[in-house]
């Protein structure tokens, strides 16, 4: 990419290392309190920077128990599933809209594009799910939203920056749409597929409204929505008025971050993996030759 | 230079192409059934989809028109004719006030946020240090992870007028900075918090884009003696030209959406004079109360306005000469 | 911990809860619906007999008051003395204020709580912040459980009822009541919030109406010379003003409205509605009301408030007060222990409360009333015979405090989830998580005052209690049901609120006040005050 002047270099250098420190700093405080005891918290009046003695009990309060744990599993399970079903579904759909001018193209394009402008209500949503024998399913959290408009526009747009001349040619030598799909456009694509896995999978992993009007069994529901349960009611664990417990319990504000931090973790976990997928340059040329 | 325009030559292809083929082709169904049909095969399981978590409870959106009961169902509540829609067709001077906001604000955010995760992205891309690219980009999509909640208690933790800065101001006999809680700065606020929040996440689709172009065509370019700018302009703007297309007609058609949650969390001090939009009109007016009939009827007109302007910027794509959403 | 108290003093987390949020947790919006009158639904009203024979160390002088023990009643023994179900299953859909719990399969203490009960007794429930769409998704599906808690503001509620759930009238009105006598222990008027077209809808999840307490750190009062309790309202001022230092970011406190409350209780002004000879009236179109907005008003003038005040949320309040940025705090009064817990690690950190003080010598200051029922629980229309199995599930969930019963519900079993320390239950971690099944907001009994180890603590709450019932505020619209106020009461309050904030942020001069009021008048006040007071009239003694 050639030279660059070194002025531009250095502005370029102080502008990230301000923006970075712009989100590390709130980010150390999350993180700081979700490790802090109470008597850091009360003295700071909130989030604390530092602490002198950091303590993972609130994260060991919101795991005691296993209803954590098994809500974990249950997102890591319909994250994975949902994603593989909703890319299946998005690739085939972008796919079949990205060759202008074909039967229905304009009518399936319209009706994908208006799905993104016209909400369905609640209600009117919870009876066709219960229609189908999906409430109490986890399927009910993936089958409504596993083909999101958006992702699916962009996809295409995508698919119809590749260069025409390789389907093409593809096609005079006798291969299929199937072919074609699998062997030339997606092995090209593999930055729009990791980027939209990548929304689809923070979609996946973040909902939890879904899970709180269809499924009716808490044993069902999936991490986002158990730790809600903590976060929204903001009582910490069952401190109810008829509490007999002597032993004190972690501080309401580390417990709300410790959630955030433990909500937050699975993807910075997944995330380089998909990243070197859109973050590097690809060399075109080396594959179209 | 002329390799520039290589880099996309579908889009150069594709308008033309079948638009000159389709009058031959109309009449000839079988053909392009037989060519297209396994295009459709493609397509169904999403259409089913959409047709069956999208279209079909539309169909409810019906209660618009009725004051609806859960407990008496579609069939039991009473027709209203038009008066859910009256909330916002009334032009009660607070709805005008709300939807001046909805339009100022989202003109502020297309104008100064909407461009800067593609100039992000830019930097990002021009860094030659693969593993300071992908930590910076790591760090910066981090708060796109943070619920509204917790965004607005950092900024007010930080810069709120009883906050860390102003806390460290005043001791230092600084005078203080305020920013929370001044109707005047409201709109730079909830801008700001958007820019902290999302600006890295939606590099993402940018470098994607960017992730395509040629470096082959970055070489030429350097043996053609292109400066920086000079390549930005010829190689790297048109790979992702279409992409920044697509999503501003997306946002556009999304005019009348600005943070709601953000919004309503942030009401309280500022007022509803500079602080009420669209959303939170609406909410507060009517489905507060669990008006489910209000809620489908503004729904409805939105997705209305949503529809106009996507039309109306796809076409104006097409005659700047882009593809936009969809072709002509 | 009470709804009220628990979603005013704790609130702020989503945005539904935000909008909510319009009252302070002394309650300045809060929806009121009990009162002292007594008219409504005398006729039909159960017959009040104390359930429980445990003997309190602290007994109320008031009905409404919550008995204090000092430690858990020796050799507990069952309430009920048959198993209400003789196999079969009961549904319940219910609201919790707490994290999820084990569900059944991983849960000795619910699998022993279906063993007394002699069936399944079984429980779906949802965050109560996000009940109400699960409670509309419900309905609108058809398929009910038996049991449906009818908490926050429902639409066409008295319609809703009719069509979907039991008329128990003839089941528990009166004298009826005494085939379930842990139910007729509930007061009588949490009752009154069941009561719709002078017909009894449900079962009251009953608590004593106090929303909320004006705490103060006595400790860091104590060191400024200042009365920690002010006796009018002169005092009430120089103690704020004394407490404010800003050079050194210390506010009196972080909520201007609850000050606004606590003024106008100085003032004897109800938090809602007043009933004179049959016509009502609201408080906010009093002249006196606006007398404490423009003495609050002063109060923000002179800097007493944090500055981010308006906009924080109560966690965050709660944060200053424990830090001492703000000394004084308004919060709800079942959050007691836990304001010492907070407080537990802060060296030298003393816990206060201020009592309700007269304007001046000549007025009278009442207390702010909260509701005596947090929700209730109607019954799905089926034949009497399963309306009667139901109503004793209920029965058995109500047994009081003292009970057997009411250890295995509220601790578990012995040596697996709790252990006797002297005469307390002692709960360890696993029964923590073990007993969050939402079995109280299903069904409970009268709540009672009890902190294990904390006698000065139980003390403190009874005395505060005892100082204000006796003065809590009349709220005629107990009983009563307004549709306009159930649709719009919400948005009328915030509009109320913003106007509120105007004044107190100094945007808007007190005199704006009246304008709000008109607004509020024609937006729908007005038609509330008609329909309250037609019902009025119409339960009126016949």
């Amino acid at each position: 990419m050639g030279r660059q002047p070194r002025w531009a270099t250095a502005a370029r250098g102080v502008l990230l290392t301000v923006a970075c420190l712009a989100v590390i700093v709130p980010f150390v405080a999350v993180v700081m309190t979700s490790l802090a005891p109470q008597r850091d918290i009360s003295a700071r009046g909130g989030l604390v920077l530092f602490t002198s003695e950091p303590s993972l009990a609130a994260y060991r309060a919101v795991l005691s128990g296993g209803v954590v744990t098994r809500a974990l599993s249950v997102s890591v399970a319909v994250t994975a599933v949902g994603t593989v079903l909703s890319l299946a579904c998005t690739i085939m759909l972008a796919y079949a809209l990205s060759r202008p001018g074909s039967l229905l193209h304009k009518p399936i394009l319209l009706v994908t594009l208006f799905t993104l402008l016209f909400n369905p209500g609640m209600i009117p949503m919870y009876l066709i799910v219960k229609q189908l024998g999906l409430i109490d399913n986890l399927a009910a959290l993936i089958l409504p939203v596993v083909v999101n408009a958006f992702n699916v526009i962009v996809m295409r747009s995508f698919f119809l920056e590749l260069p025409s001349e390789l389907t093409e040619s593809a096609k005079i030598d006798g291969a299929g749409e199937l072919r074609i799909l699998t062997f030339i456009v997606l092995p090209l694509s593999k930055a729009v597929v990791a980027v939209v896995g990548l929304f689809y999978a923070v979609a996946y992993w973040n909902a939890f409204f879904s899970a709180l009007l269809y499924l009716p069994s808490p044993e069902k529901w999936p991490l986002q929505l158990v730790l809600r349960t903590f976060v929204v009611n903001q009582t910490p664990l069952g401190t109810d008025e008829l509490s007999a417990s002597t032993e004190s319990l972690p501080p309401q504000a580390s417990i709300q971050m410790a959630i955030l931090v433990m909500s937050v973790i699975p993807i910075l976990i997944i995330y380089p993996f998909i990243q070197k997928h859109f973050s590097k340059g690809l060399l075109i040329g080396a594959v179209k030759g | 230079m002329s390799s520039g325009i290589k880099v996309r030559p579908g889009a150069g292809a594709d308008p033309g192409a079948p638009a000159a083929c389709e009058p031959r082709v109309r009449g000839q169904l079988a053909t392009r059934w037989h060519r297209d049909r396994m295009l459709l095969v493609l397509a169904i399981p999403g259409v089913i989809v959409l047709v069956v978590f999208h279209y079909l409870p539309l169909l409810g959106n019906v209660i618009a028109f009725q004051d609806y009961q859960p407990f008496l169902g579609i069939r039991g509540s009473d027709f209203v004719g038009l008066s859910n829609f009256s909330v916002i067709l009334d032009g009660d001077p607070e709805f005008l006030n709300a939807l001046v906001n909805t339009l100022i604000i989202t003109m502020v955010q297309v104008l100064f946020v909407f461009p800067l995760p593609i100039a992000l992205a830019l930097v990002l891309n021009s860094m030659l240090n693969e593993r300071a690219k992908r930590l910076t980009q790591s760090i910066l999509y981090l708060p796109h992870f943070l619920s509204w909640v917790i965004v607005v208690a950092l900024f007010q933790q930080m810069l709120g007028n009883g906050g860390m800065l102003n806390e460290w101001l005043r001791s230092a006999d600084l005078g203080t900075f305020q920013i929370i809680g001044v109707p005047e700065l409201f709109k730079l606020l909830i801008t700001s918090q958007v820019i902290w929040k999302d600006t890295g996440w939606s590099t993402i689709i940018f470098l994607a884009a960017l992730s395509k172009v040629d470096l082959n065509l970055y070489e030429a370019a350097a043996i053609d003696r292109a400066g920086p700018l000079r390549q930005l302009w010829h190689v790297t703007l048109p790979a992702i030209r279409p992409v920044i297309v697509l999503l501003l007609i997306l946002r556009l058609g999304d005019s009348l959406t600005v943070g709601f949650e953000q919004i309503l969390l942030q009401q309280g001090p500022v007022g509803a004079q500079a602080s009420e939009v669209l959303d939170t009109y609406v909410y507060n007016n009517g489905i507060i109360g669990g008006n489910w009939g209000v809620s489908a009827a503004v729904g409805l007109v939105k997705g209305i306005v949503g529809v106009v302007l996507v039309l109306g910027a796809n076409r104006l794509a097409h005659a700047m000469g882009e593809r936009g959403v969809y072709s002509k | 911990m009470d709804a009220l108290s628990r979603r005013t003093l704790l609130k702020g987390l989503s945005a539904a809860a935000v909008a909510g949020a319009a009252g302070s947790a002394l309650g300045c919006s809060a929806k009121t619906t009990t009162g002292t009158s007594g008219r409504i639904g005398a006729d039909i009203l159960p017959t009040f007999a104390q359930a429980g024979n445990a003997e309190p160390a602290l007994k109320s002088a008031h009905p409404l008051g919550m008995s204090g023990y000092f430690e858990y009643p020796p050799n507990p023994v069952a309430a009920v003395s048959t198993p209400p179900l003789s196999g079969g299953q009961i549904s319940a859909l219910t609201y919790t204020f707490d994290p999820v719990a084990p569900g059944k399969s991983d849960n000795p203490l619910w699998q022993e709580v279906d063993k007394r009960l002699g069936g399944k007794l079984d429980i779906t429930y949802a965050p109560a912040a996000d009940y109400a769409q699960r409670f509309a998704t419900t309905v609108a599906g058809g398929d009910l459980p038996d049991l449906v808690s009818i908490y926050g503001s429902v639409q066409q509620l008295p319609a809703l009822l009719k069509a979907k759930f039991t008329d128990l009238t003839e089941y528990l009105s009166g004298d009826a009541i005494k085939d379930y006598p842990n139910l007729a222990g509930l007061s009588t008027d949490s009752w009154r919030k069941t009561v719709y077209g002078n017909a009894l809808w449900g079962v009251p999840i009953a608590r004593v109406p106090i929303p909320g307490v004006a705490w103060i750190r006595a400790d860091l009062v104590a060191g400024s010379g200042l009365p920690a309790q002010p006796k009018d309202i002169g005092e009430f001022k120089a103690l704020l003003k004394g407490l404010t230092n800003e050079r050194k970011s210390r506010w009196a406190c972080g909520d201007p409205g609850g000050t606004l409350t606590m003024i106008t209780a100085a003032l004897g002004i109800p938090g809602n509605w007043i009933e004179d000879g049959g016509k009502f009236a609201s408080n906010i179109e009093l002249e006196a009301y606006e007398k404490a907005l423009a003495d609050t008003r002063e109060l923000a003038d002179a800097g007493v408030f944090h500055p981010d005040g308006l906009v924080a949320s109560n966690n965050q309040r709660n944060d200053w007060f424990t830090n001492g940025t703000t000394p004084i705090v308004f919060g709800g009064y079942a959050g007691w222990s836990k304001y010492e817990m907070w407080g537990a690690e802060v060296p030298g950190f003393k816990l206060g409360s201020l009592a309700m003080f007269g304007y001046d010598a000549s007025s009278k200051p009442l207390h702010p009333r909260g509701s005596a029922a947090q929700a209730f629980t109607a019954v799905t229309q089926a034949e009497p015979g399963r309306i009667r199995e139901v109503l004793r599930v209920l029965d058995w969930l109500a047994a009081p405090f003292g009970s057997s019963e009411y250890l295995l519900r509220s601790f578990g079993i012995e040596r697996q989830t709790f252990r006797f320390e002297g005469r307390d239950p002692i709960v360890n971690s696993r029964g923590q998580n073990l007993r969050l099944v939402p079995f109280g907001y299903v069904c409970g009994p009268t709540q009672a005052i009890y902190d294990p180890g904390r006698r000065d603590v139980a003390q403190a709450r009874f005395d505060y209690q005892e100082a204000a019932l006796p003065i809590l505020a009349p709220d005629p619209t107990q009983g009563l049901y307004s549709q306009t106020d159930a649709a719009k009461g919400l948005q009328l309050g915030k509009d109320l609120t913003d106007a509120r904030n105007g004044i107190l942020a100094g945007r808007a001069p007190v005199s704006s006040w009246k304008a709000a009021v008109t607004k509020w008048r024609n937006g729908g006040g007005d038609q509330i005050r008609a329909e309250y007071e037609q019902a009025f009239s119409e339960a009126g003694p016949k």
